[in-house]
């Protein structure tokens, strides 16, 4: 997507310009591999409780499974930085973030970004 | 009442087709069907099971499904790249008899909208990527250009005297004079950009009708809600962008529409809300007879129950209903009337329908072509299996967007899954009596 500048951000696609599509398979497949980060326990619990409601509720664990780890094309949540599950959250939400089913735009249709903020700050704690 | 029971009695038909097409085909290849039958005989040498069957939902909470029923309930991930011709399924792809299935074109990475070009140019868009292709055929040799690139969800294409019109998800634009461009096209140009910007069915499905105006979809932004005003419609607009109108109200999100040759009616696809049940609501083959007509989203579903949440206080009755039922969760897209000559005079002024197929459903369905035959009074009288074989042990090799009938009378069919064109042609592909 970066390369074919569906997401465009302007280092990822110049370093990634002319790569072929079996080496970005490879690539991918490298990354996949590499261990999950480390994170600590939530300690606001009154967040991780609203943000439990919302995932139960907008059944994130459907595709993201019940320990946000993800798989396929969808990606891991658990112990991502806060800062980048809140920009990709909010561009979802905004639609600045282009080149993906309209799920993540179906579930984050109703939601304020008080409790997208909630979201990346509970799955940010999460191993 | 005709209507309500003519159309359920269509959506049975299609049900039993499909049932029977399907066992037909997995019968030759799938040993545990032909062993299924001794097994299920009960062996009276074991006590019988006094175990309750496995719930399917969490102990104490019965609308939350257990972890073996969501693993089959995520969405379906198309392939990252498209599959080059020597990987698609085309050998596995079943048509009735007498019909041919090929490849038409590869490599063509989320194709879905299929449109046609006065000196026969095949244009092909996309939905979550940027690009607008076109394939030439030169003597049964066909090359892909692109010739739009850049674009936002650019999904829904027009073609009228030489200009193709895009619709992106903000946005109308036209290339003109596009056929004798197609290595040096120029930019597109904006016609029209009075939408919301929304992702959710943000995407547009766009024809030109009979009125030469440009027929587009404006979807509801949402799996279920009361949409903005602006949304959940057809909508006409005039090919200079100067006029809007709304054209017919209460259409959750049509990806797929196309004139009655005989009847000139408008006649759509319309795909019905998630997260209600496995097998409900039925996504609609919709007639609009009159301008302005309401079919029902967010208060009706299929045209014979009212919304759990949003149909308090309502009536089906209040709207139109569907002269279709084409399953639950399908995704019932591209549909087309057939004029051509090639294929048998049955399908004349049939519609063939692109079911893109179900996510939301653990039993998978769709992944297909149908083809509903009609009345003289426009109702239709039988709905069938026509292109099968994509969806095999509940997974897709393929997934049907849109399909396009050629000047030859041959059918494309896109695949946005593994980014192809197939060609679907009758007896040795010629025109009869040419």
């Amino acid at each position: 997507m970066f390369r074919d500048k569906i997401r465009d951000v302007m280092p990822m696609t110049e370093m990634l310009h002319g790569v072929a599509d079996a080496d970005l398979q490879s690539l991918a497949a490298t990354i996949a591999k590499l261990p999950p980060p480390a994170s600590a326990e939530p300690v606001d619990r009154a967040r991780s409780d609203k943000a439990r409601a919302l995932i139960e509720q907008h059944r994130c664990n459907f595709c993201h499974k019940a320990d946000y780890s993800g798989g396929e094309n969808v990606p891991r949540l658990a112990g991502q930085r806060e800062d980048y599950l809140v920009k990709a959250l909010r561009d979802y939400k905004s639609n600045a973030r282009r080149g993906y089913d309209a799920s993540m735009a179906d579930v984050l249709y109703p939601l304020n970004d008080a409790q997208l903020l909630d979201l990346a700050y509970f799955l940010s704690h999460q191993r | 009442m005709f209507m309500r029971s003519s159309t359920l009695m269509v959506a049975a038909v299609l049900v039993a087709a499909l049932v029977s097409s399907a066992s037909a085909q997995q019968a030759p290849d799938s040993p545990a069907q032909s062993g299924a039958s001794p097994s299920k005989v009960p062996d009276a040498s074991k006590p019988l099971p006094s175990q309750q069957p496995e719930p399917t939902t969490v102990p104490g909470r019965p609308d939350i499904p257990n972890a073996e029923v969501v693993q089959k309930l995520r969405n379906v991930a198309p392939l990252p790249f498209g599959a080059p011709e020597d990987k698609l399924p085309v050998g596995e792809l079943k048509v009735p008899k007498g019909f041919k299935v090929d490849v038409y074109a590869s490599g063509i990475p989320n194709a879905r909208s299929l449109r046609l070009g006065d000196k026969g140019t095949l244009f092909v868009s996309n939905r979550v990527l940027d690009k607008v292709y076109a394939i030439i055929d030169k003597n049964g040799k066909r090359e892909v250009k692109v010739i739009a690139s850049g674009l936002d969800r650019p999904n829904g294409l027009a073609f009228h005297q030489g200009t193709l019109y895009i619709a992106e998800g903000t946005r109308i634009s036209k290339l003109e004079k596009i056929e004798d461009n197609l290595d040096n096209p120029p930019k597109p140009v904006v016609i029209y950009s009075d939408f919301l910007n929304h992702q959710s069915h943000g995407w547009k499905f766009m024809a030109l009708g009979p009125d030469n105006m440009l027929y587009v979809n404006v979807g509801s932004p949402c799996n279920i809600c009361e949409p903005p005003a602006t949304n959940g419609q057809l909508r006409r607009i005039s090919l200079d962008g100067s006029k809007a109108e709304v054209y017919a109200r209460g259409v959750r999100n049509s990806v797929g529409f196309d004139w009655n040759p005989i009847t000139k009616e408008l006649y759509f696809t319309d795909n019905g809300r998630d997260w209600l049940s496995e097998d409900l609501p039925e996504d609609e083959l919709n007639r609009v007879t009159k301008q302005g007509q309401h079919f029902g989203f967010p208060y009706c579903h299929q045209g014979n129950f009212t919304d759990r949440e949003l149909g308090w206080g309502r009536s089906c009755e209040e709207f139109e209903k569907p002269v279709a039922l084409l399953g639950p969760h399908s995704a019932a897209l591209g549909m087309r009337f057939y004029t051509g000559k090639m294929f048998p005079s049955q399908y004349q002024n049939a519609i063939f329908i692109a079911r893109h197929g179900s996510w939301n459903k653990t039993k998978k369905i769709g992944g297909d072509v149908v083809v509903a035959k009609l009345n003289k009074d426009g109702s239709v009288k039988s709905l069938e299996p026509f292109l099968t074989g994509f969806l095999k042990n509940n997974e897709y090799s393929g997934r049907p967007v849109d399909v396009q009938m050629m000047k030859d009378g041959s059918l494309l069919v896109s695949d946005d899954h593994a980014g192809a064109v197939y060609r679907v042609s009758y007896g040795n592909g010629k025109v009869p009596g040419n």
